[in-house]
């Protein structure tokens, strides 16, 4: 099955990018997550080719035709489990894409908080750290690349009890990521909630892929980026956006998509307000309002259901002044943009979107 | 409302007051605020303005706080960026002070204001009055206000930015208008719309953002301080409504002003379009179908009355009762008997 049948057709006019680039959202609850349909993502990014002829949906497509590079930044999720389920789910070979350079994917599950000073106490967590040259900074946060002697293999991640080849070292690193050549594995992971620190790893990771593959444009899937909030009191809402929108500035990153929490919880108002409903309601609304196409998953409404596993809503909106001319304003982001569908994620991966009342099981 | 002889010159006048603010007339309004949420943003309205102000030739700035795009007739100051609240403002300045005519866009007064710590009096000061230009902020409703550490009594930054606006005008989103006026007729409660409504996890309505148009609310403050209110709605512009661009511009003036007061809208007015939504709520909830088919109806409107027969030239057949036998008919012999 060619990889691009693997999105389902109602679903497809959704997933595929827009003309211009642009902020997307994607929110989901704790009943429903958004895992399946950031793969169905990076898998219309990654295999455009290929797609290219599945219909007239396909029009708003990278003007080359050549898809675009995918760095995928996750707090909440490790890299092997990306890898399986974009296999599982689209038939995307996340490892392929990063030996050729359209893939990185920067962790920030894995040693977000680690004690930097004696990683051999974490042992759960041993990965091995590259020798950079020593560089002491106010961003004193160690990067991580692959061990001298696993180049170009498998990254020495995922599995805990993977066996490491070398004394896991930490290395503290400069505001500058390594760019030695040695790293040339497309992963890198964030040890610090810090914001600058996030910066400095994005950066250097979309040098990556640009200096790997300078023709094509990027397309940016942050994941969860409201873990910051919870870990981090002295974020603000605006911190964040202001970060998002200096990336989005580049002229390398033609898309974002961004994932965040929508559960009433998080947004839902105590009196007196709480710090962090505060501000994870602030940077929803912000980024909403800033974003393109918003894509809301959740629980069914009526309950649980054997053959549904929740409500998809899209809702497109013309947005900012880029694309600003004398007419049509809400002609192509029309009726046919907005709508709810039901889905189901099956066992094996696959998925199943449809109408309300269409049924899954036929 | 204005106290006006007869409809058509109080409709001419409201008109006249939104179309000076959307035109930029000098003096129309230096600070207008705008009120939206995710319900119905403002970019429709926004870029209508900019679009106008472009066709005359005004200098438009545009400083974001939410978009890193920008058109190349816009002036772009990415305020999300590593300003401080004093150079967003010299930026401001060095943006607008060789120009005559200025408009300046805030989109986020939230951030420019808790976040840059602009004081809106100093921005008012530089805009408006220095440099006699126009100033429009925007303010998402939906955006919590964040609590003042310092000094716990200073009024909420909405409010202080309504006390100091000349015009607000607040978006809604036709279709939740319509809603809410079938509901109102009803006398049923009005349907609430947004974040945190109906199930969880949405956050934003399918008939959010009408595409086509927007309804204004807008309260205009005279020079007087008599306040006017009124409702308008502008629908989304066509390429008919502009005049072909001239040479050297980007944009075409506007041929005729299409912004029309919300009751002049004939699908706000008239009941039947929105009667068609709401149309099976008023029927009794039952198990029993209870309307008829298109074949049941026709059937009915197929069978002739007695009395019409009646009313044919000679009198029909007199009083006798016609009736043809069907099939299915069983003839009693007794009943002719009695």
């Amino acid at each position: 099955m060619p990889p691009s049948s693997r999105i389902p057709p109602l679903l497809q006019p959704h997933v595929c990018l827009p003309r211009d680039d642009s902020i997307l959202l994607l929110t989901s609850t704790l009943g429903a997550s958004a895992n399946w349909l950031i793969t169905r993502f990076l898998g219309d990014a990654l295999n455009l080719k290929s797609g290219a002829d599945g219909g007239s949906e396909g029009a708003g497509r990278i003007e080359d035709g050549e898809g675009c590079n995918v760095l995928l930044v996750s707090w909440m999720r490790e890299y092997e489990f990306w890898k399986q389920d974009c296999r599982k789910g689209v038939g995307v070979d996340l490892e392929r894409g990063r030996r050729e350079g359209r893939v990185v994917f920067v962790d920030g599950l894995s040693s977000l908080f680690l004690e930097e000073e004696n990683p051999e106490n974490n042992a759960r967590t041993a990965v091995p750290v590259e020798n950079a040259p020593a560089v002491r900074s106010v961003q004193s946060l160690p990067a991580r690349g692959p061990a001298p002697g696993r180049m170009g293999g498998l990254p020495a991640r995922g599995p805990p009890a993977a066996p490491t080849t070398t004394s896991p070292t930490t290395i503290r690193s400069g505001t500058t990521a390594p760019t030695s050549t040695s790293h040339n594995a497309g992963c890198y992971s964030l040890k610090s909630p810090n914001l600058a620190h996030l910066k400095t790893t994005i950066t250097t990771a979309l040098t990556h892929l640009t200096s790997a593959s300078p023709a094509r444009k990027t397309l940016l899937v942050i994941d969860n980026p409201d873990i910051l909030l919870a870990t981090n009191p002295a974020l603000t809402h605006t911190s964040i956006t202001s970060l998002l929108l200096s990336l989005h500035a580049r002229p390398d990153v033609a898309h974002m998509l961004i994932h965040l929490q929508a559960d009433t919880p998080l947004l839902g108002i105590h009196t007196p307000p709480q710090p962090l409903e505060v501000a994870q309601r602030n940077l929803l609304v912000k980024l909403a309002h800033m974003s393109r196409r918003v894509i809301g998953v959740r629980v069914l409404d009526t309950g649980v259901a054997r053959d549904v596993s929740g409500v998809l809503r899209v809702t497109e909106n013309d947005i900012g002044f880029a694309g600003l001319k004398a007419h049509g304003r809400g002609e192509d982001g029309g009726e046919g943009k907005r709508r709810e569908m039901l889905y189901k994620v099956n066992g094996d991966g696959s998925v199943k979107v449809f109408e309300r009342g269409a049924g899954g099981e036929g | 409302m204005a106290p006006a002889s007869n409809m058509v010159q109080y409709q001419r006048h409201a008109i006249q007051l939104i179309s000076r603010v959307l035109n930029l007339r000098t003096n129309a309004s230096p600070f207008t605020l705008i009120l939206d949420d995710l319900n119905q943003r403002c970019s429709p309205l926004l870029s209508e303005i900019i679009i106008r102000a472009l066709s005359r030739k005004t200098n438009v700035v545009v400083v974001s706080f939410e978009s890193a795009r920008s058109h190349p007739s816009i002036h772009h100051i990415p305020a999300y960026g590593e300003y401080t609240g004093g150079q967003l403002l010299t930026s401001i300045e060095d943006s607008i002070k060789t120009t005559k005519e200025s408009l300046v866009i805030i989109d986020s007064l939230h951030d420019l204001v808790h976040e840059k710590n602009i004081d809106m009096g100093a921005l008012f000061n530089l805009v408006a009055m220095k440099y006699a230009s126009t100033l429009i902020g925007v303010y998402h409703q939906d955006m919590l206000p964040i609590p003042n550490p310092i000094n716990a009594y200073a009024p909420p930054t909405l409010d202080v930015l309504k006390f100091m606006a000349t015009t607000i005008l607040t978006c809604k989103s036709f279709a939740h208008v319509l809603a809410i006026k079938a509901a109102r007729e009803r006398s049923l409660p009005e349907p609430a719309h947004g974040l945190l409504q109906g199930a969880e996890g949405i956050v934003e309505c399918l008939e959010a953002n009408d595409p086509r148009g927007i309804v204004l609310e807008a309260e205009f403050r005279r020079k007087s301080g008599r306040p006017e209110t009124e409702t308008y709605f502008l629908r989304s512009s066509l390429e008919s409504d502009y005049n072909a661009a001239i040479p050297g511009m980007t944009f075409g003036t506007l041929k005729h002003e299409f912004v029309v007061l919300l009751s002049q809208v004939p699908g706000y007015n008239n009941k039947v379009s929105e009667g068609a939504a709401s149309a099976a709520e008023d029927d009794p909830e039952s198990t029993f179908n209870l309307s008829l088919t298109e074949k049941q109806k026709a059937a009915r409107e197929g069978v002739v009355l007695p009395y019409f027969d009646a009313q044919k030239g000679e009198g029909g057949e007199g009083g006798r009762i016609l009736y043809d036998m069907g099939e299915e008919d069983d003839f009693d012999e007794e009943e002719d008997e009695i």
